[in-house]
């Protein structure tokens, strides 16, 4: 081929390539706002703007992009519900003492928005990422597996089992089966209830009130209680 | 400037305080580097007056200021070559520099005493400088096209550099609108940063390096052409569609799961081509006399935009594995080496050859030009080597497992993070500020015996 070919070639090709880019990407779009991601509201708008201007995904990475410096935050308010972020993001350190997470100083609007926008991201249809873990961490023998909710709700974030997880704010519950903390219950019974409404039972407690579903959180109590 | 450069035409010395400001502007992103793996070590080191993310910001966007400024001052000197006429202006060339700077210094006074910015990375500039930098880049098109038409002189070289430029700065434009959606916001975003740099950042790196073995080997050009367009004709046909291995977790159907797989697969080929086009006309060297640093760099350049690039992109690109490691320090293992190899090698390669000339000699002495390329390449791949094995650890540990991600970013990425932080220290920085003292001080190198 002469150069002059070569260089009609590259052309050329370029551009049906792009014309096939821009068809898919109007089918994309199309689908992205026909239902892959919820509807956008003002308030979910405002937050991403928010989201934007303090620069959080210099350091969180959400759908996967950004910093890795600190947690992916797409599925974020499936482990937090919108009352813990709240108070998170208003003040990280009274909602989790020691965290390294700056304070934003944000108006008590922004953080509303900001809750709505993460709550959004949350639906979006990412093709099912992140992905389930493949195996469960391996425990010190005669001990049961966590089950799935222990790690989807990262309780593993502020509890140690076992000398795995973090080291607070939570209580260490390698022996929550057998020794109480703090005067609360280790029944099955007080467990359930105390899971279900944290600040209810004890108002100002840092333990957040998770998003369980009925199976979750029995399966959060069958394996507290046998942790002896 | 020095009295008399060894240049063909006056104007190719506005070249020089491009160069000028992009060395500068590297130290200081490596700098900014430094501070952020530290930050990974010691999370509260400088935690209210740089915290981790606006030091995140200034780090990528020094890198895409210095890369930016030094393609721009390779391409006002070839330009003026190729086409064997002056730039059309000199002043205009002055104006396109002074713009893109006062942007550059704008944004990061904005992340550095506001606080603010854009948010998302790469392109994290709040308004107004996304404003300002678009129009030193069409300052910089004005006036590498009006010398382009008058002088008639199109060629290989000139015609995808020209279009390379013109590709990245309509694409650019993509980052001015606020977007609702952040799943279209993040659509529109990978066609900046993909398109870039998986597109028309390598028209313009390939077109660059064309220039530069032309001018190290005295290649045949009709050969060298026609190698180029082969190079960059695929890497397009490549890449347009292999922007879909950015779509398969973004909110984007599934069939680019599928697309994004088969295209991008088929990127690392240019790729390849380009490593044999470059080795075998190594072997061509004219009787010329050599710029062996330059050809350090240029070779350097080849091979890390191949492994850095190609493999370790290679290495994550399939939907089945990437589902495990999107997200992780392993896509910064390959940011860094792909970068690295690919651009910053490749501007620097062009440094070594036009920097002496614009100071008015042939080329430098060898001795301390090598210290930089060896302190450089062998701390980024240290530097890389430990983001890979912090990445794939995490992978193991956060994805497979299901530990939770602080937990593993404070007892064992962070590890890892420490010896990313010390390789730049000692090895990576010192390199750099090598490279800084030759570019102001570089000694000519002797004349070789006449052949």
């Amino acid at each position: 081929m002469t150069e002059k070919a070569l260089q009609r070639t590259f052309v050329g090709g370029t551009v049906v390539f792009l014309i096939v880019l821009a068809a898919m990407t109007v089918d994309s779009l199309q689908k992205v706002n026909a239902g892959r991601t919820p509807l956008v509201t003002d308030q979910v708008a405002r937050g991403k703007y928010v989201f934007q201007r303090k620069n959080c995904n210099d350091c969180h990475t959400i759908l996967g992009i950004g910093g890795y410096f600190a947690p992916d935050l797409t599925k974020v308010s499936d482990r937090r519900d919108a009352a813990w972020l709240a108070s998170y993001l208003a003040d990280p350190q009274v909602a989790k003492p020691g965290t390294t997470m700056p304070n934003q100083r944000l108006a008590q609007a922004d953080v509303a928005d900001l809750v709505a926008f993460l709550d959004w991201v949350r639906h979006i249809d990412t093709n099912g990422w992140p992905p389930k873990p493949l195996a469960s961490l391996g425990t010190t023998a005669g001990r049961a597996t966590p089950p799935g909710a222990w790690q989807a709700k990262a309780c593993n974030g502020c509890h140690m089992i076992d000398g795995q997880g973090a080291n607070g704010p939570g209580p260490d519950l390698s022996h929550i089966g057998s020794t109480p903390y703090d005067a609360l219950g280790n029944t099955p019974e007080f467990l359930a209830r105390w899971l279900a409404d944290p600040p209810g039972l004890k108002p100002g407690t840092l333990m957040p009130k998770l998003p369980l579903s009925q199976a979750e959180l029995d399966s959060l109590v069958t394996y507290l209680v046998a942790l002896k | 400037m020095t009295p008399h450069s060894s240049v063909r035409h006056r104007s190719q010395l506005v070249a020089y305080p491009f160069f000028l400001a992009a060395a500068i502007l590297f130290v200081l992103q490596v700098v900014f580097g430094l501070i952020i793996a530290a930050q990974f070590v010691w999370p509260t080191f400088l935690i209210n007056t740089l915290p981790f993310n606006f030091g995140r910001a200034s780090h990528l966007n020094l890198m895409t200021f210095w890369l930016i400024l030094g393609l721009m001052g390779a391409s006002y000197y070839l330009v003026a070559d190729e086409t064997d006429s002056e730039i059309f202006s000199v002043p205009l060339a002055w104006a396109n520099l002074i713009v893109l700077l006062v942007a550059g210094v704008g944004a990061l006074s904005s992340y550095w005493f506001g606080h603010i910015a854009k948010g998302k990375p790469f392109t994290e500039a709040p308004m107004p400088w996304p404003l300002l930098i678009a129009l030193g880049v069409v300052l910089f098109l004005v006036n590498v096209f009006v010398t382009l038409f008058r002088a008639r002189r199109w060629n290989a070289i000139t015609f995808t550099l020209a279009f390379g430029m013109v590709g990245l700065t309509l694409l650019y434009l993509f980052n001015l609108p606020f977007y609702r959606n952040l799943t279209v916001d993040y659509y529109w975003w990978w066609w900046i940063i993909h398109l870039w740099v998986e597109g028309t950042w390598e028209i313009v790196a390939a077109a660059i390096m064309a220039y530069l073995l032309v001018k190290l080997t005295a290649a045949d050009r009709t050969r060298l052409a026609k190698w180029l367009y082969i190079e960059v004709a695929l890497v397009l046909f490549t890449g347009i569609i292999g922007i879909g291995h950015h779509y398969y977790w973004i909110g984007t159907p599934r069939y680019w799961l599928l697309w994004g797989a088969i295209f991008s697969a088929l990127e690392p080929i240019p790729l390849v081509l380009m490593v044999v086009d470059t080795f075998l006309n190594l072997k061509h060297r004219h009787a010329e006399p050599v710029n062996h640093v330059t050809w350090y760099w240029l070779g350097g350049s080849a091979v890390g935009h191949l492994v850095g690039a190609g493999v370790w992109g290679f290495a994550m690109t399939l939907p089945q594995i990437n589902q495990w490691t999107h997200g992780t320090q392993v896509t910064a293992s390959h940011g860094h080496f792909a970068f690295f190899g690919a651009f910053a090698m490749l501007v620097i390669a062009a440094m070594y050859f036009m920097v002496p000339r614009l100071r008015g000699m042939e080329r430098y002495a060898r001795n301390r030009s090598l210290w930089a390329f060896w302190l450089m390449t062998i701390g980024m791949l240290a530097i890389v080597i430990a983001f890979t094995i912090a990445g794939v650890v995490q992978t193991y540990l956060t994805r497979l497992l299901g530990m939770d991600f602080m937990a593993v970013r404070t007892q064992y990425v962070s590890f890892w993070l420490f010896w990313v932080w010390a390789f730049g220290l000692v090895l990576f920085l010192p390199g750099v500020l090598v490279f800084l003292w030759d570019f102001l001080a570089g000694k000519p190198a002797p004349q070789p015996a006449a052949a």
